[in-house]
């Protein structure tokens, strides 16, 4: 939207004359011009930058109560022994009256309006989507607050099931398509792990019986599984970042998601999710959201397990080196204990291949501890922690995981601190970011909402397998700009949001579950539909607030 | 070693995979990384296991002339090696596939680097790990 002229309110600005009583004469900026001959919102401003004429308390009020009270309301609580509220205050020269709030008269009228575009709200399909997305928006002026509402109908599908009488596992499945070449897949994994239960000898019929029951199939969960799904998703995308009404600062939005999940099917869910019973990876059958049409809100598919909702057990944020007893050298160590898996250079050559920063980017830090087995001397083992935590960093540094910032990884040694005497304490630690797990049912509702993939990938390279990387599959190139990098397609103009690439990172739509700027894309192409206004990215969390009563060094703000 | 007949490995970008190969003297193996252990005190639990081939079960002669017949009517050893057939994934599905036929040539290796393909080739593949599994599970 920003560079169009779309706006419903085309009001020219007034020159505002608005006198500011009750402020100290002898205040002036820094030019010399009295505050006396500043409008509500300078001088307001003024005050909240300079120290001068007022205490910290009171620039701190004046700093957080402007947005939310008004101009008039705030000069009147910061300086009530001051003549603000004589009726001075409020009068325009322009002849257009300031609200009772102190706020641009065409801004009070838009709030004025109601809740927009109606009370319904609109479903919306994000045009660079790919057939991802389909959600209902609206902005309530009340709360400030772009409302997004994502009614899912969930079919509960049962993993596997185990004749009694036989003690025969199958798949189960039903509720899958098995028409749909990916969703026969999802059953022909299903099929694998039914025949590798099948099969396991050590296990009796009554064992398995009790596997299938407690661990593939529902068994009266289902609503406590929905208010999980719902809380967790909620919770993850609302008040990540905010956003400013380009036209009116004093404007700005927030936003709530909210969930509507219930079983079954209906007409107006935004999405069908196909929720099969697993217990956690690799037993599961993974999570994906099929594309439907450009323009239809209401044809998504979630196929996934039920064991996504929450942390994946296997943190692709962090990976393990091992080294041989009493060495650091790279040459003795492998990516699985005792020497086994792959050769420690060619494991660290796929860490660079998978981590490395995009271009132009400095890359997310990359914590690296040193660690050792109890076995022999404290000291030394200290001294050995550190060492194998250094030849590590060395290698990546001069391999390239970051073109841009030599600062990107940190190293330190741990000695044997926790350590028992097991091959597996004699390693590295490497984590990106804030190292936290994904939850995958949140990465897949950024998908219902019209988000594509940033984690990227390799191919795999049987004849060298140090062009590989961690991640298998065929994602996008390290750099590649994904299908959100430019929502609105106006040139990438949305500072701050525009520009999502492919990188692997603790990005929600990467790795893990940090919601970035650029992921509120969506709801800032939501916010723009809904209010034909232009807005620009505000910052993180909600917008800044302070309600009155609120302790602050040295007094309470009243 | 026997000969081999088919194998098929796949790989879900989060890294899990999983796979069978049949041999042509009947013996089945099973990729996993996990598998499920009884405990001494009758607890059940998951042990995790390094990724590779494990022995699974064995088929007999008929189910083996089975799978070879399935092979060649998949039209799999005319296929590309390289099956890099471009679609629009559903997301977090990206998925690779590795698969392996025994020809009278030796072992042709089919990589798939965006699994399922749409295409007949893909559509193709995905029903033969369905009858593949079907042959396999009726053996264990």
């Amino acid at each position: 939207m920003s560079g169009e002229s779309s706006q419903t309110h085309e009001k020219p600005q007034t020159q505002r004359q608005t006198h500011v009583h009750g402020v100290p004469d002898q205040q002036t900026t820094p030019d010399g011009t009295s505050l006396e001959s500043l409008g509500n919102a300078q001088a307001l401003q003024f005050l909240g930058q300079h120290a001068t004429g007022a205490g910290a308390l009171q620039r701190r009020a004046v700093q957080q109560l402007a947005p939310i009270l008004g101009n008039q309301q705030t000069l009147q609580r910061v300086f009530p022994d001051e003549a603000v509220a004589d009726g001075a205050i409020g009068e325009q020269e322009g002849g257009v009256p300031i609200g009772e709030e102190a706020i641009p008269a065409e801004m009070h009228d838009f709030l004025a309006r109601g809740m927009l575009p109606s009370d319904k709200g609109e479903d919306l399909v994000p045009s660079s989507g790919g057939g991802l997305g389909g959600f209902n928006a609206k902005f309530d002026p009340a709360s400030r607050a772009l409302i997004v509402t994502v009614n899912v109908g969930v079919t509960f599908v049962n993993g596997l099931q185990i004749d009694s009488s036989t003690g025969k596992v199958d798949p189960d499945g039903t509720g899958l398509d098995l028409s749909d070449p990916d969703e026969l897949d999802s059953f022909n994994e299903l099929a694998a792990h039914a025949i590798n239960l099948d099969g396991n000898t050590a296990l009796s019929t009554a064992d398995k019986q009790s596997i299938v029951d407690s661990q593939w199939r529902w068994a009266g969960e289902e609503n406590t599984w929905m208010s999980g799904y719902r809380s967790s998703v909620e919770q993850a995308w609302s008040g990540q970042h905010f956003f400013v009404n380009k036209e009116w600062g004093e404007l700005k939005s927030n936003v709530r998601v909210v969930v509507n999940v219930h079983s079954g099917t209906g007409k107006l869910d935004h999405c069908n999710a196909k929720i099969v019973k697993t217990p956690p990876p690799p037993l599961d059958i993974g999570a994906y959201v099929q594309r439907g049409s450009a323009t239809d809100p209401n044809d998504q598919e979630l196929i996934m397990s039920s064991s996504s909702v929450g942390p994946r057990p296997d943190n692709l944020l962090k990976q393990k080196l091992f080294f041989a007893n009493n060495s650091a050298s790279l040459d003795k160590a492998s990516s699985q204990p005792g020497g086994a898996g792959t050769d420690g250079r060619t494991f660290l050559q796929q860490y660079i291949n998978t981590y490395k920063s995009a271009a132009g980017n400095d890359g997310q830090p990359i914590q690296i501890i040193g660690r050792a087995s109890s076995t022999g001397a404290a000291a030394h083992n200290q001294t050995l922690s550190e060492q194998r935590a250094a030849a590590v960093e060395n290698f990546l540094v001069s391999g390239g995981i970051s073109a841009t910032n030599a600062q990107r990884t940190t190293d330190s040694g741990e000695g044997e601190t926790g350590s028992g005497s097991e091959a597996e304490f004699r390693r590295v630690d490497l984590t990106v970011g804030d190292g936290e797990a994904q939850n995958v049912g949140a990465h897949e509702f950024g998908h219902m909402l019209g988000l594509d993939d940033e984690y990227s990938t390799l191919p795999e390279n049987p004849a060298d397998r140090s062009k590989e990387g961690l991640i298998s599959g065929t994602g996008n190139p390290v750099g590649t700009a994904v299908s959100h990098n430019d929502l609105d397609n106006n040139s990438g103009q949305d500072i701050g949001i525009d520009g999502a690439v492919s990188e692997n990172n603790d990005n929600i739509m990467s790795l893990g579950n940090t919601v970035a700027p650029q992921h509120y894309s969506v709801f800032h192409f939501a916010l723009e539909k809904v209010t034909t206004k232009d807005w620009e990215y505000g910052g993180p969390g909600d917008a800044p607030t302070v309600v009155p009563g609120t302790a602050v060094p040295g007094g309470v703000i009243t | 070693m026997s000969e081999l007949i088919v194998s098929y490995l796949i790989r879900r970008h989060q890294g899990t995979a999983h796979g069978f190969r049949v041999y042509a003297d009947g013996q089945v193996e099973s990729y996993q990384s996990s598998r499920y252990v009884k405990a001494a005190d009758g607890s059940i639990t998951t042990e995790s296991l390094t990724p590779d081939w494990y022995p699974l079960t064995s088929l007999d002669g008929s189910q083996v002339q089975h799978a070879k017949r399935l092979v060649i009517e998949s039209g799999a050893p005319q296929m590309p090696t390289d099956l890099n057939e471009s679609r629009q994934p559903d997301t977090s599905k990206r998925s690779s596939a590795e698969w392996q036929i025994g020809t009278q040539d030796g072992i042709k290796t089919i990589i798939v680097p965006e699994w399922v393909p749409d295409s007949p080739h893909g559509k193709a593949l995905v029903e033969l790990e369905s009858q593949i599994n079907e042959i396999i599970h009726a053996a264990t």
